[in-house]
């Protein structure tokens, strides 16, 4: 069973990559922790250039000048609900370092945005909301453009 | 092929790299040797005849490997002498002898190809190695820094013994060495006040001067029948403080570097790959791969334990990561013929694959808990 089934959630966990989808996610997520009451701390992870040739080529500076401002603009969202969240960044791949921050941190919820990648672009690209809630126990909540899906890992289903 | 068709062809195909690289998040580099054993092997594209594009690509090798040593801190080096030499002398000589070995007494290759072969092999990627440092958040930590200094210490173990092992001596080993340690000692002072009365003059004159010096000392380099990576790598060491003091030049150099000259170095490598000679030489590949993998751990986990005490299979992992390094040991071996192009083929997918395989590893199995001031 996970753990919000027929619970409120105490910790939330939005994701936000900076797209609309994810800023629609954080406002769900801020609507959700006003209501139960519960805790919000969003996420960004700042993608790296993960076989460089140089440290410069990195760019960690300016994945994290974006992320704050990604983070920045986030907060402000939530604030506009009422909500103070605390914000995270971290650096890597999307999909280890989120499941990595759910072990430190573990939420009771998390709140993503998804694009709803299909075909070639989903095989090229992969999804992220779609791996996090394949590894993860925590029930999820997908924000795209038509609405909200709910994904509990005990249903192991995924929108498309 | 004419020189202007196969200008066009290296342009573009390192342009088609960074336009994959944007969406897909696969390291520029990579997807240029890629793309370039595509063109190679299925779409026709020939080198036969250009002398231009070694020489391109060797001064692409040559600038890369200067900015590499720019990124050194010399600071930090101080402070870890003891230990940064000890992992990193030990990551160096570890892969170094044993691929070696096994090259010249499993593989059958000659003497200065198996040697060739533990040099390409020795290798750790200090760039990807940050890159994981700071996915863990330990880039700034005392071990990050230790790790990191320690990549460079391997580096420049790697240029050693590329400069000094295939060295055709002659008279002129003399001026090479004699320029070396002059540039050590007057180039910085002599750099910080140049560019000081030069910056932001019309003529980019302070980035000539970078690019005429590290030149210049890759031409005495080759009068001394050695190469250039020793000196480009130690003017780079010897001038990063005044480079770090000069961030728009640097920037300048960096730019033009990775945009024009760096594409020549790796899709000229990756041009120059048989498929053929990777697919038969598959089963060597992957025993390669474990032999430098291996010495790796054997070198670094010992010394890890001594001097960092946590996270040793992690650090190992990070130590066993190669691209740069490996790509000019291997590009160097091919163009003076210490290698041929089979032996090429395999060195590079070897190289590529420890660019690669550990970094994955590392991040799924052995990712070490955050440092403290990573928290939230």
């Amino acid at each position: 069973m996970t753990r919000t089934e027929g619970a409120t959630p105490h910790r939330i966990l939005a994701l936000t990559d900076g797209s609309p989808e994810s800023l629609a996610a954080v406002r769900v997520a801020a609507g959700l922790a006003k209501s139960t009451p519960s805790e919000l701390r969003i996420l960004h992870v700042a993608g790296l250039s993960e076989y460089p040739v140089l440290i410069a080529e990195a760019d960690v500076e300016v994945a994290d000048d974006r992320g704050q401002l990604i983070l920045g603009e986030a907060a402000h969202v939530a604030r506009s609900l009422g909500v103070d969240a605390e914000v995270v960044l971290r650096h890597g791949p999307a999909v280890t370092q989120i499941l990595r921050y759910t072990r430190e941190w573990p939420p009771d919820l998390i709140v993503m945005g998804t694009r709803g990648r299909t075909g070639a672009r989903r095989i090229l690209l992969g999804s992220v909301s779609a791996s996090v809630a394949r590894r993860t126990q925590v029930s999820v909540i997908f924000v795209h453009s038509t609405g909200v899906t709910t994904h509990s890992s005990r249903v192991g289903s995924h929108p498309s | 092929m004419d020189e202007w068709t196969l200008l066009v062809i290296v342009v573009g195909l390192s342009l088609t790299a960074s336009l994959i690289s944007t969406k897909l998040g696969i390291s520029v580099a990579i997807l240029e040797i890629v793309l370039g054993i595509v063109a190679a092997n299925y779409l026709g594209v020939s080198t036969a005849g250009q002398s231009w594009l070694p020489l391109f690509a060797s001064v692409g090798g040559v600038m890369l490997t200067f900015l590499a040593g720019a990124e050194i801190d010399l600071v930090e080096m101080r402070k870890t002498w003891k230990a940064s030499f000890s992992i990193g002398i030990l990551s160096f000589l570890g892969p170094f002898l044993a691929a070696w070995a096994f090259a010249y007494l499993v593989l059958g290759w000659d003497w200065t190809a198996s040697l060739l072969a533990g040099v390409a092999l020795s290798t750790t990627s200090v760039a990807i190695v940050y890159v994981l440092l700071v996915e863990t958040g330990t880039s700034r930590t005392p071990t990050g820094k230790l790790l990191l200094s320690a990549c460079f210490i391997t580096d420049l173990g790697t240029a050693l013994a590329l400069s000094f092992l295939f060295i055709v001596p002659n008279e002129y080993i003399f001026v090479l060495i004699a320029a070396i340690v002059a540039s050590t000692l007057f180039v910085p002072p002599l750099f910080r006040w140049l560019f000081s009365h030069l910056k932001g003059r019309v003529g980019e004159t302070p980035v000539k001067l970078v690019f005429f010096t590290v030149l210049l000392m890759g031409g005495i380099a080759e009068l001394a029948g050695t190469q250039a990576v020793l000196p480009a790598y130690i003017i780079g060491l010897a001038l990063s403080a005044v480079m770090g003091e000069n961030r728009e030049i640097l920037l300048k150099l960096r730019s033009m570097t990775l945009a024009f000259l760096t594409p020549f170095f790796f899709v000229n490598a990756g041009l120059n790959v048989s498929v053929a000679a990777v697919l038969s030489g598959a089963g060597t590949i992957v025993v390669l791969f474990f032999v430098k993998v291996g010495a790796k751990f054997a070198g670094v986990v010992p010394a890890a334990r001594r001097f960092v005490g946590h996270d040793t299979v992690y650090i190992a992992l990070l130590m066993s990561t190669g691209l740069t390094f490996g790509t000019i040991a291997s590009t160097y071996g091919l163009t003076t013929g210490i290698i041929d192009q089979e032996q090429f083929s395999i060195l590079l997918t070897v190289v590529i694959s420890t660019a690669i395989l550990p970094t994955l590893i590392a991040q799924r199995w052995f990712l070490p808990a955050p440092a403290p001031e990573s928290l939230p």
